[in-house]
């Protein structure tokens, strides 16, 4: 298998990697991804070990992986792609990607979701977004980040809120309604692109800026106030 | 100085006098009869002493009490009374003399034998008498001195001090009885006075180590110096012959009395929490000067200055209750029971004064020594107090803590509990995810794969994935109806693209259905969903709308519409259901649910009566 050089230009052919243990999506995803003239997979690994050697073997631009994988968590994979010293954006694979995890993959350094559900369609055309800086935020995302931010008494919330600007917080707001960027956009009488840039400042401000650790934990507590 | 305070400072002074008042005329006689025994008070005296005085001429008859007239100047001074009696006809032989009260130093003769048990251990010239005016005395006669009648007992009372000399009414009569009203008497003066300056000396060390202990509490240090002074005027009770010069006595006495007056203004600043300064300096200079003056009197005018030095100390010692009364009457109790203390005591110096001073045949008690047991049961009242509501604050603090402590212990288990709820409900919604979800995602996959697909199996398996992603909202608790509108929305796009159907989502308010409304909350997207749903399947529609306000939540499509009728006869098809459901719902919100259907398109209303809280 021949691969290639990674290069940022989006005409050249970029090598994808997909770790996803049940077989048959792998397949399915494989198959919609070199749909894609620009994209093509150069493995899938089953499990998180087979990843991290594929990922050292073969130096993809791009890697989509599972969370729940037989051998441990995708997360563990998003750690090595942040890690390596070549190009190469890690995306998550959710069903849903409304989960906690997503966000806390999210956190880790994995640039955004891609979605494994009923429809496979432009799932290149998602890949090559998301690696242009289009962080997609599903409604349950921007929700679980609205309750980190919110006007509450938990220290390690108001801190995260101050980092947020009154229109980043907007958008919050509005992405957790299921309002779509193009809505947004309108209702805020900005631009589509902006709107992509203050969900990409949320994730850095909400992700990078701070301890994983303890946003992980802030996270679960948003679950515990939830149920209370 | 206000108004106010002079109004107050008056008022004080009235009910010092109607105190006054009240104890020199309180209808009690000091010296009652008592039975088997004679009460004298008529007798002869001579101003002189007994060897001077033997003729009868030299006796004059008065009433007792008698008292000489005050010398200025010290020296040794006597005075003699005769009195006539007859043997009484008691049970008991013996036969005794009892005097209440006189004053110095008594030696008695009866019929022509001394009786008195002092005999001359003293040395009268050279100004070593005891003073023995505050106790009782009391001696038996020998049966073979006692005439059956006309006996002369002659008491001859002598002083080496300056002052006057004086004698109450005689007791002689029955030994038994005598003795009794002595050993009262004795208890009653001598008794409480030992008493009292022992209680002044505990209190006032007392109060000294709660003040090394609780040095910001000034008030513990000014009682101690009050009980100081206390211990320097009360000696002379307990000492009656202590080898000081008289004078030097009477002003240390004196200023001791002074002091145990600033100490007790400086105490009344203390409680009631001020510093009048210009006032305090005020009193600080006048007890300076007169205390100072008082040292540099001349013996002869010792007494009309000490008259003086008493009165104009009162005065001052009049602000300690009106300080009370004036300030802080938000400590009501404290205040009350201190002020009514201080003019008690006040009231008896003022008696004593009186006596001393003034008119001692008009004063029949003299109350001055109970002064230190008056303060020291205000002292224990007020320390009592303290000890009252510092329990009371503790055991409140105590409860409160207790409580906070309980409500936290509850809350942690509330917590520890409510984490348990979660981390459970994690799992099954990571096992739900990767479990059934990731199998049924494979499935479609591989259905997609496949060049043979049932598409009926292939819709249930995706109603099936929606389902469990219904089923993990409602496992991840309380949301608000628009944020889990929101979620439904991601969820329902793929649904939409292949009949190329635009969703228009129009949620901006939605109904509030309560706080803890998590059931009903997701009763509403449950059925939204199944019109939506409904609508993708069998209508055809080419958009469909979601709609909402604060009391109603719209569905349309631009679809073909359906019969209800029909619809909702046919069971056990799909439709059937969602329409059943959707009534099913409807009824459980409490909310209403109009649906109207035709070739245009389907339009479902679910909206909350207007009386229905939102």
């Amino acid at each position: 298998m021949v691969v290639s050089k990674p290069k940022l230009s989006v005409q050249s052919l970029q090598s994808v990697l997909i770790v996803e243990d049940r077989a048959y999506t792998a397949q399915s995803l494989q198959k919609e991804i070199n749909k894609n003239a620009a994209l093509h997979v150069v493995g899938t690994a089953s499990d998180v070990a087979t990843g991290l050697a594929m990922l050292q073997k073969y130096k993809p631009r791009f890697v989509l992986t599972d969370l729940g994988l037989p051998d441990g968590s995708g997360v563990e994979i998003v750690r090595a792609v942040k890690a390596t010293d070549w190009p190469c954006d890690c995306m998550v694979i959710s069903i849903f990607g409304d989960e906690n995890r997503v966000l806390e993959a999210i956190r880790a350094g994995a640039k955004g979701f891609i979605l494994k559900g009923d429809n496979l369609h432009d799932i290149g055309e998602h890949i090559l977004e998301i690696a242009r800086g289009g962080s997609p935020m599903s409604p349950k995302i921007a929700r679980i980040l609205l309750k980190l931010v919110g006007p509450d008494r938990n220290t390690h919330r108001s801190e995260a809120s101050r980092q947020l600007t009154t229109r980043e917080l907007d958008v919050l707001q509005l992405l957790a309604k299921g309002f779509k960027r193009k809505e947004i956009a309108q209702h805020l009488e900005i631009s589509i692109g902006t709107v992509g840039t203050h969900i990409n400042h949320i994730y850095e401000k909400l992700g990078v800026r701070s301890n994983v650790e303890a946003i992980a934990l802030a996270v679960s507590e948003n679950i515990i106030s939830n149920g209370s | 100085m206000s108004k106010n305070f002079i109004a107050t400072y008056v008022f004080s002074a009235t009910c010092l006098c109607l105190i006054v008042l009240f104890f020199v005329k309180l209808p009690i006689n000091p010296y009652p009869d008592f039975d088997n025994a004679m009460r004298y008070t008529r007798a002869e005296v001579c101003q002189s002493d007994l060897q001077t005085c033997q003729s009868t001429s030299d006796y004059t008859e008065i009433n007792l009490p008698h008292f000489t007239t005050p010398t200025r100047e010290p020296g040794l001074r006597s005075v003699t009374y005769r009195l006539y009696f007859d043997r009484l006809n008691t049970s008991s032989d013996l036969q005794g003399v009892f005097l209440p009260k006189y004053s110095d130093f008594p030696n008695l003769v009866l019929n022509g034998e001394r009786v008195s048990p002092f005999g001359n251990v003293y040395d009268r010239k050279n100004g070593q008498l005891p003073r023995l005016w505050s106790r009782p005395f009391y001696t038996n006669f020998s049966p073979n001195f006692v005439k059956p009648k006309d006996n002369i007992l002659e008491i001859e009372l002598s002083a080496h001090n300056y002052g006057r000399l004086s004698l109450y009414p005689v007791y002689i009569g029955d030994s038994f009885r005598l003795r009794i009203a002595h050993q009262f008497r004795q208890v009653l003066r001598m008794g409480f006075q030992r008493l009292f300056f022992a209680m002044t000396i505990t209190v006032g060390a007392i109060f000294l180590g709660l003040w090394f202990i609780r040095r910001h509490e000034k008030e513990y240090l000014w009682l101690s110096l009050a009980n100081l002074s206390a211990v320097v005027f009360c000696l002379h009770y307990l000492f009656p012959d202590l080898p000081v010069p008289d004078h030097l006595r009477t002003v240390v006495w004196a200023i001791a009395v002074q002091a145990y007056i600033y100490a007790f203004y400086h105490y009344s600043l203390c409680i009631i929490g001020m510093t009048i300064k210009p006032l305090t300096r005020l009193f600080s200079v006048f007890c300076l000067l007169t205390s100072f003056a008082l040292l540099l009197v001349p013996t002869e005018y010792l007494a009309d200055a000490l008259a003086l030095y008493f009165g104009l100390t009162g005065l001052w010692a009049l602000l300690v209750p009106a300080l009370f009364l004036k300030y802080r009457p938000q400590a009501k109790l404290v205040n009350g029971l201190h002020f009514v203390v201080f003019i008690i005591v006040l009231a008896c110096g003022a008696v004593d004064y009186l006596y001393y001073f003034w008119a001692p045949k008009r004063i029949p008690f003299q109350l001055a020594h109970f002064a230190p047991l008056l303060m020291f049961v205000a002292a224990s009242a007020l320390i009592a107090l303290r000890l009252v509501v510092s329990v009371n604050a503790m055991e409140r603090l105590q409860l409160s803590m207790q409580k906070t402590i309980e409500e936290k212990a509850g809350e942690i288990s509330q917590y520890e509990k409510q984490k348990a709820v979660n981390a459970e409900r994690q799992r099954l919604m990571l096992d739900l995810h990767d479990g059934v979800g990731g199998q049924l995602v494979n499935t479609i996959a591989y259905m997609n794969q496949t060049a043979k697909v049932d598409h009926v199996v292939k819709t249930s398996l995706e109603d099936a994935l929606r389902d469990i992603a219904l089923i993990i909202d409602s496992l991840e608790g309380n949301d608000s109806l628009d944020m889990l509108l929101g979620a439904l929305r991601n969820r329902l796009e793929p649904l939409m693209q292949p009949g190329n159907i635009d969703l228009i989502w129009q949620v901006h308010d939605t109904p509030f259905l309560g706080e803890e409304a998590a059931s009903e909350n997701l009763n509403v997207i449950r059925l939204v969903q199944e019109a939506v749903t409904n609508a993708v399947k069998h209508a055809n529609p080419k958009t469909i709308t979601i709609r909402s306000d604060e009391r109603a939540i719209h569905i349309i499509d631009d679809g073909q519409g359906f019969d209800i009728d029909k619809v909702a006869k046919k069971s056990g098809t799909n439709s059937g259901i969602g329409l059943r459901g959707i009534r099913r719902r409807t009824e459980e919100l409490g909310a209403t649910c109009d649906i109207k259907t035709g070739p245009d398109g389907t339009h479902i209303h679910l909206f909350w009566p207007e009386d229905k809280a939102l």
